[in-house]
């Protein structure tokens, strides 16, 4: 990458991450009160059971930011690409959005389970899961964090391909196609068994990979959809303008 | 300012000469940059260069490097001079085939010039 | 700094309809161009595809002696305001259009773009969904004129702004080019405001080139050939003749070409006279078509 490029990716990353910014941060918000606050208090309160509240949390914190992938494309590049940005830099600067929205839900993630985990273990429980993940217990950060960023960042990439696809198509061919284009995210889920397929493989009894296996695997196909988003976003033309 | 009838960097040079005619310009005098009249006038600057340099090429205005265009010393007699030559084309003989086309005797238009001379010298 | 533009046997086909058809132009930097055309003439096409929005498939465009497309070095130096601009996400304000200007054009003058902002009553703070007509278009003046891209260009810039605004645009980007020389290309279909504003004139019409010339060369290719019918006839016969009206005997043809001095001699003694044709009259003609 030439020093040119770096320095227009990196204007085009700061430019998409204030404008995202501000959602994000009330996504935060909202998802720690709903989910930390309410939940759990009513959980401790009502004696109830001790299963993990923030678990569900998970769901937010993936199809949210696969909307705000989906936005990528389709409000930032006529952006970019008026502002004298390259596709070429736009698509850095779109992969560098992938990598730190989902590290950023990651960390939330983390920390709303280590959270839990303390509220719990003051009252004597201990917070179980009923979803497959990559750890057992809820102060394990270290798997946390790259399963969370992982999925997350899969799922991002495929918010992105898909607003990729209906900004250069229009919404027929992909609509059709969205399948296709949600297969690199399933085999994500799948290789990290988690999510709907991870779920999927649980109920045909399918064995996990190990950790060891997984997390290089993944990664190898996350980095496989952003390369070829990549190179797609190299040939979108910019649309004529709305009347 | 400017109308459609000739190129516009010729009005300029015609309104140039204007000024020296009437003395608003002197002798020696610098004159506008070509980037200010643009700007004044709301034309583009080539253009009005173009003008300039029609007056530069007839000896009207001259260069001074980096400093700007002057009203050649004797530009205004100059200019007179082809006034001069020009008025009996310019103005006495459409005047006279107007008259002709409208059915003004000559000697009417004779007449009336000798009153205006009488006039001109009481 | 300017840039100098080459296109040769540039084709765009949109599905049924040929945008730009087996267009050559060269234009070189520095100067003040004019691109004129009806709407839906190419301009906009023409424009986008320079400015590296489009990726060019048949011909070639040369920037500086390089194909724009996905050229970094070209694109942060070339600037295209397509009406109210591309560079609005919904949301935004004419703040953050300011903040996003500032991150991506490397000559970027804030300080005159706050100018240009009090100069068109622009509220900084203002959404620009909230933004009427004409203050869009004048907030895409300001980016435009602001970045001070070695190419700018601007599509019906002025659309929806009222007179005085467009005086004012008129005047702050003659000032700003003699400060800051160029190349700017100005499309248009109203004329008659700017067309003194331009070095040379380019007009497209059905994605064709139909003339590229000085603006006071172009403007005195045509003239108005006024008289009796019948010698009118005879004069402009093997000529260009681009309209013409007859009132009663008379009659007015419009003509496009030289006219050399024998011939004038010849209209003068036939009685004719010969009287030159405004811009925006001599567009009309050569633009003039049945369409759809």
């Amino acid at each position: 990458m030439s020093a040119l490029t770096y320095r227009r990716s990196r204007a085009s990353f700061l430019d998409l991450s204030a404008g995202f910014s501000q959602a994000v941060g009330w996504f935060i918000v909202t998802v720690a009160v709903i989910f930390l606050v309410i939940g759990v208090i009513i959980d401790l309160a009502t004696g109830g059971t001790s299963e993990s509240i923030w678990e569900n949390s998970a769901y937010a914190t993936r199809y949210f930011p696969l909307s705000m992938g989906i936005m990528i494309t389709a409000a930032y590049l006529p952006v970019a690409v008026a502002s004298g940005v390259t596709r070429r830099s736009f698509g850095w600067a779109g992969a560098g959005v992938v990598i730190a929205l989902s590290g950023l839900m990651a960390l939330f993630e983390a920390g709303g389970y280590l959270i839990e985990y303390g509220l719990y273990r003051a009252v004597g429980e201990t917070p179980e899961f009923t979803t497959p993940h990559l750890f057992d217990q809820g102060y394990q950060f270290w798997l946390i964090v790259p399963e969370v960023w992982i999925v997350v960042a899969a799922n991002v990439a495929a918010g992105w391909l898909i607003g990729s696809a209906y900004y250069k198509w229009g919404w027929f061919g992909p609509t059709l196609a969205l399948p296709l284009l949600l297969l690199p995210l399933l085999a994500v889920e799948a290789i990290m068994a988690v999510g709907w397929a991870g779920a999927a493989l649980d109920a045909m009894n399918v064995e996990h990979l190990p950790t060891a296996a997984a997390v290089p695997a993944a990664l190898a196909v996350l980095t496989l959809t952003l390369a070829g988003i990549h190179s797609f976003v190299r040939t979108i033309d910019l649309r004529p303008q709305k009347a | 300012m400017f109308d459609d009838r000739s190129p516009i960097y010729h009005q300029i040079a015609e309104a140039i000469k204007n000024d020296i005619l009437s003395g608003a310009l002197g002798a020696d005098e610098q004159v506008m940059s070509t980037n200010q009249y643009a700007a004044y006038y709301r034309i583009n600057p080539a253009t009005a260069a173009k003008g300039f340099q029609q007056l530069v090429d007839e000896g009207v205005l001259y260069k001074r490097r980096g400093i700007g265009m002057f009203v050649s010393p004797d530009a205004r007699d100059m200019l007179l001079s082809q006034r001069r030559e020009r008025f009996f084309a310019d103005v006495v003989e459409p005047m006279i085939a107007e008259a002709r086309v409208i059915g003004i005797p000559l000697d009417d238009v004779v007449a009336r010039i000798q009153t205006l001379k009488g006039r001109e010298s009481a | 700094m300017t840039l100098g533009i080459e296109i040769e046997n540039l084709t765009v086909r949109y599905p049924g309809v040929t945008a730009i058809d087996d267009l050559t132009l060269k234009l070189e930097g520095g100067k003040i161009y004019g691109l004129l055309g009806r709407n839906g003439s190419g301009k906009t096409t023409l424009l986008s595809l320079i400015a590296a929005f489009r990726r060019v498939t048949e011909g070639a465009i040369l920037v500086d002696g390089e194909a724009p497309f996905e050229n970094e070095r070209l694109t942060q130096q070339i600037c295209l305001v397509r009406e109210s601009g591309d560079i609005v996400v919904d949301g935004d304000s004419v703040k953050g259009i300011l903040r996003r200007s500032r991150r991506f054009r490397p000559h970027w003058d804030d300080e005159f773009a706050h100018r240009l902002l009090d100069l068109f009553q622009l509220p900084l703070n203002r959404g620009v969904a909230k933004l009427s007509r004409g203050q869009k278009s004048a907030l895409g003046i300001t980016v435009g004129l602001a970045s001070r891209a070695p190419l700018t260009m601007l599509d019906e810039a002025y659309l929806g702004m009222d007179a005085p605004s467009r005086y004012a645009f008129y005047d702050v980007l003659l000032e700003d080019y003699i400060e800051n020389p160029r190349t700017i290309i100005l499309s248009t279909h109203l004329i008659e405001e700017v067309a003194r504003l331009f070095e040379e004139v380019v007009i497209i019409d059905r994605g064709r080139l139909v003339a590229h010339d000085d603006t006071e060369s172009l403007r005195m290719r045509g003239a108005a050939v006024v008289g009796p019918a019948a010698a009118v006839d005879d004069f402009t016969t093997g000529m260009t003749v681009l309209g013409e009206q007859r009132l009663g005997g008379t009659k007015s043809v419009t003509v496009y070409g030289e006219i050399d001095p024998d011939a004038r001699a010849v209209a003068a003694d036939w009685g004719l006279e010969l009287s030159p044709v405004a811009l925006q009259d001599l567009f009309v003609h050569l633009t003039k078509g049945d369409r759809a």
